[in-house]
């Protein structure tokens, strides 16, 4: 019954991709873009858990030799949290290549995250073949990307009127026993939860001479018109606040397993770390994927590339920090109105955050990019901060949205204050970008994306030398290279000794000793002097190479292999 | 390390380079070098000690301290159940560290205000600890980072007492009688007390050194010997008894300190025309306060609550449905909380948290 079910998803599906491409066949490729992609998608507005659901399904039953899609847990309501690998298996196993990791989301309220990360593992998929920059990716390196880490709230921002940065999972607030008993309310039923005002001749509120929909606050000699409640809501359980114990409350990106702090130091940091369904699920996915050495979280907003530590006690190793401020810095230019900073210094304290577990546990190297810039609206720096001033954002609303983003102030009935009016501006505007430039935010981002990958080492065996000591004895030298910028672990990985040593093993003669030589034109090598026939080392830096001679009795054929947990395995026979 | 003085015999001990001393031998637990890496049980079965993987104090990197703070099962299984048991309101832990001795040192402070976050928590906890210190007789060990015992006060918010079981008693020679006598303070620590103890007693749980052939070290001299294993730790079996005399007696007056929490029939002045103000007095009449504000600051406790339900012909003109007495109601004192309610009929009042217990009152207006 389930297989004849299946089927008929699948024939439909089938259906559908030939009608997108008989529409898309006369059409000119624009430049940038995949042609005629198997899946059409359309990259101007935001899907829920069951449309991303759809898309990745369809993306893997479109792609099935180039990607693998498996659930990696689920979440607190029992939605997949969907993992799509994508790389290709005949040039190896996705665990033996160095890998990418891209998450998305983990603050619900940060919507356009997820579309990112589907659009680049949509535009990895259908540019393979048409793009030889793609294909060297895909071919060489492994993609796991996780589109959705708090898929509940996600879906809650989508069809209810509310807006949240937490889970799900329920949590008492205000100590009262209840469990989320206060929400917000939807006074007027138009879907949002916007702000309150009351008609007042007390109140230090009035209207925006430009612009009338906007509250602004009365300067200290002025008469005020109205007073403002930011929050659409009415006291739920009788204890005389308003909307005090809502979803959640938590932070996600505060329950991570580096630097830690409780509640009161840390808001949001929940009961322990990895307490989440969701960050243990992510949590043990990464421990169980050592391959990974860079790393992407898509969060808005404010045109951000942040990098740890998320603390002043924590710390970057030097060497590292060296490969962060070069992309970095790579990436202000790929993504204009962005900016380069450093999290506690240049945006604020996070105890408990993922990227920085990922550095400090895992000697991953990631990075936060705070999606959506107010540089975008008229593409200059525009006043106002992180999400630029309200003035700009009504500006933009009336020249270029037409209004789309207001929410027209409507009178209703309040059980505490009377008559108020509720309205404002719509919560989909501010943090997240309007349709004309989702698509743009999508591919810059991405493009940083694949930038970071593009620098992942390449390890290849570039020398071979034999050389016959007499006595059945011979010298084998090989040169070892990594022609890309990074490095097969980072500083901090060495230095703690996170994953195990990288090695280079010789097969097929008996080795007498070996070790590693500065250089080839050396003649003394730092031997190993337990196991040699398999040489440890820390690392092969970025755009380096190692030596490795060896003294050995057997003629050969001989196997080399260079095997690193982060840089990949490379093995090559050799005959004489 | 070193090998004991002629007094101790063959107890190791750690050379201290302070005191001018030099090692004489590497110290190393019984075994060989299988992998043939050239390093001696570098990769032994385990694990993770789950005193070191609780995230109070915890120090990344270390052996047995695994890969990230709760990593071990056990932990995520005592810290759920913890959490969902808001009625905990103090644990206690056998451990090595005796905290009965000197107290929580409260170090957090808030960030906006300068002053301890927790007096409350440590004005208790210290007046409570003193009182107790006596049947905590065990001396302890400076507290482990990642230990189960900081856990619970700093990060499960909890009244965390903790003490040994057990140690080794003091054997007392010639030479330290005159030591006492002189008033000189002996620096006996555990393992010097374990060794004392069985030399004397169970000889046989230390064995003598004795010089082997081993694979990894062909050229220089290996002995094997030693604390048999976990002897140092566990006690004779003929002490099991006091032991959990000793214990019972701790816990005892542990489980009576708790608060216990009273509110007699409340004060109602009849203010004309229907009009009644109700004034509730809320008693703690035992001896630690009714939560901890740490237990607030990770929302693991809750506070005293005062449930008011008018009845139907009644509202309340002054006053909440819910009513949270934030502060914890410390032991002996008493808080008190008015209502102006109107219209005659039956109030009912209930009061109370988890971790204090619940009253209730019928109050006729």
């Amino acid at each position: 019954m389930r297989k004849n079910y299946l089927l008929v998803v699948t024939l439909i599906l089938t259906q559908f991709v030939f009608a997108q491409n008989e529409l898309t066949e006369s059409a000119l490729k624009a430049i940038g873009a995949p042609n005629k992609p198997k899946v059409d998608v359309s990259w101007n507005r935001y899907y829920d858990w069951k449309g991303v659901t759809e898309i990745i399904q369809k993306l893997n039953n479109a792609y099935p030799e180039l990607s693998t899609l498996e659930s990696i847990g689920k979440s607190n309501e029992g939605k997949d949290l969907w993992c799509l690998t994508i790389t290709n298996p005949e040039t190896g196993n996705h665990n033996e290549k160095p890998a990418f990791y891209i998450d998305a989301s983990i603050h619900a309220n940060e919507i356009q995250a997820v579309e990112v990360a589907m659009y680049t593992a949509w535009y990895l998929l259908e540019s393979y073949d048409q793009n030889k920059f793609i294909k060297e990716l895909v071919d060489r390196l492994t993609f796991y990307i996780v589109p959705f880490q708090s898929p509940d709230s996600r879906d809650i921002f989508i069809h209810e009127a509310r807006s949240n940065r937490s889970g799900t999972v329920a949590r008492d607030d205000d100590g009262d026993g209840l469990i989320n008993e206060d929400f917000p309310d939807d006074l007027n039923n138009d879907g949002f939860i916007s702000q309150m005002r009351v008609k007042s001749s007390t109140g230090r509120w009035k209207t925006h001479p430009d612009y009338p929909h906007l509250m602004v606050r009365c300067e200290p000699d002025e008469t005020g018109e109205y007073e403002v409640f930011w929050r659409e809501g009415i006291d739920n359980d009788g204890d005389g606040e308003i909307n005090e114990d809502g979803d959640g409350y938590y932070d996600p990106n505060r329950n991570w397993g580096w630097y830690w702090r409780p509640h009161y130091v840390q808001y949001g940091a929940d009961r322990y770390p990895f307490s989440l369904p969701e960050t243990r699920a992510i949590g043990n996915f990464l421990k169980s994927h050592p391959n990974v050495l860079a790393s992407q979280s898509y969060h808005n907003a404010g045109g951000m590339i942040l990098r740890g530590p998320g603390t002043k006690e924590d710390d970057v190793y030097r060497d590292d920090e060296q490969l962060f401020d070069f992309v970095g810095k790579t990436g202000e230019d790929i993504l204009p109105g962005y900016d380069y900073m450093i999290t506690y210094k240049d945006l604020y304290t996070v105890y408990g955050g993922e990227t920085d577990w990922q550095y400090k546990s895992l000697g991953i190297m990631p990075y936060v990019n705070e999606l959506w810039t107010s540089f975008n609206m008229f593409r200059k720096e525009s006043e106002g901060g992180f999400f630029g001033s309200r003035e700009t954002m009504y500006k933009f609303d009336k020249y270029l949205l037409f209004g789309d983003a207001l929410i027209e102030w409507e009178e209703v009935d309040h059980p505490k204050y009377g008559k108020v009016e509720v309205g404002g501006m719509k919560k989909t505007f501010g943090r997240m970008p309007p349709s004309f430039l989702l698509e743009e935010e999508c591919h810059r981002n991405m493009a940083f994306t694949l930038f970071q990958a593009s620098l992942l080492p390449m390890i290849s065996i570039e020398d071979f030398e034999k050389k016959f000591l007499g006595n059945g004895l011979y010298e084998i030298t090989v040169v070892i290279f990594n022609q890309k910028t990074l490095p097969t672990k980072l500083a901090v990985d060495v230095e703690h000794k996170l994953t195990r040593p990288d090695w280079i093993r010789l097969k097929g003669a008996t080795v007498i000793s070996g070790g590693v030589k500065d250089s080839e034109y050396e003649t003394d090598f730092d031997e190993q002097k337990h196991n040699p026939e398999k040489i440890t080392i820390d690392r092969i830096d970025g755009n380096s190479t190692v030596v490795v001679s060896w003294i050995v009795s057997g003629s050969g054929p001989y196997a080399i292999e260079v095997n690193s947990v982060k840089g990949g395995k490379v093995e090559k026979t050799f005959k004489q | 390390m070193d090998r004991g003085d002629n007094k101790l015999g063959g107890l190791m001990i750690k050379a201290d380079p302070k005191k001018g001393q030099a090692g004489k031998y590497k110290l190393l637990f019984e075994g060989k070098d299988d992998d043939g890496d050239g390093k001696v049980n570098e990769d032994p079965v385990g694990g993770i000690n789950v005193n070191m993987n609780g995230t109070n104090e915890y120090k990344p990197y270390e052996t047995y301290g695994g890969v990230h703070p709760f990593a071990a099962k056990e932990l995520i299984a005592l810290a759920d159940f913890l959490f969902e048991r808001p009625n905990i309101l103090s644990v206690f832990t056998f451990n090595y560290h005796n905290n009965f001795d000197k107290g929580w040192k409260i170090k957090y402070k808030g960030r906006r205000s300068k002053g301890n976050m927790f007096s409350t928590d440590s004005a208790a906890y210290n007046a409570l600890a003193s009182d107790l210190k006596p049947l905590a007789k065990y001396p302890g060990e400076k507290l482990n980072n990642g230990s189960i015992a900081g856990w619970a006060f700093y990060d499960a918010g909890r009244f965390s007492f903790s003490a040994p079981a057990w140690t080794y008693p003091e054997v007392k020679d010639s030479t330290e009688e005159k030591n006492k006598k002189n008033k000189k303070k002996t620096d006996d620590n555990r393992e010097t007390l374990a060794y004392k103890w069985i030399v004397k007693n169970t000889p046989g749980n230390y064995l003598e050194w004795k010089e082997i052939k081993h694979p990894d070290f062909p050229n220089q001299k290996v002995e094997v010997g030693g604390f048999v294993p976990f002897a140092k730790n566990n006690p004779p079996e003929d002490s099991l008894t006091i032991i959990s005399k000793n214990a019972n007696k701790l816990l005892f007056r542990l489980y009576k300190s708790l608060p216990l929490l009273k509110v007699p029939e409340p004060l109602v002045e009849d203010l004309g025309n229907d009009v009644f103000r109700v004034t509730l007095t809320i008693k703690n009449e035992g001896t630690l306060p009714t939560h901890t504000e740490v237990g607030r600051g990770v929302k693991a406790l809750q506070p005293v609550l005062i449930k008011t339900k008018p009845a139907k012909s009644q509202t309340i003109a002054s006053g909440n449905e819910i009513t949270f007495i934030q502060d914890p109601i410390t032991g002996g004192s008493a808080v008190t909380k008015t209502f102006v309610i109107v219209g005659k009929g039956r109030v009912v009042f209930n009061v109370g948290s988890p971790s204090a217990g619940y009253n209730e009152l019928n109050v006729q207006l």
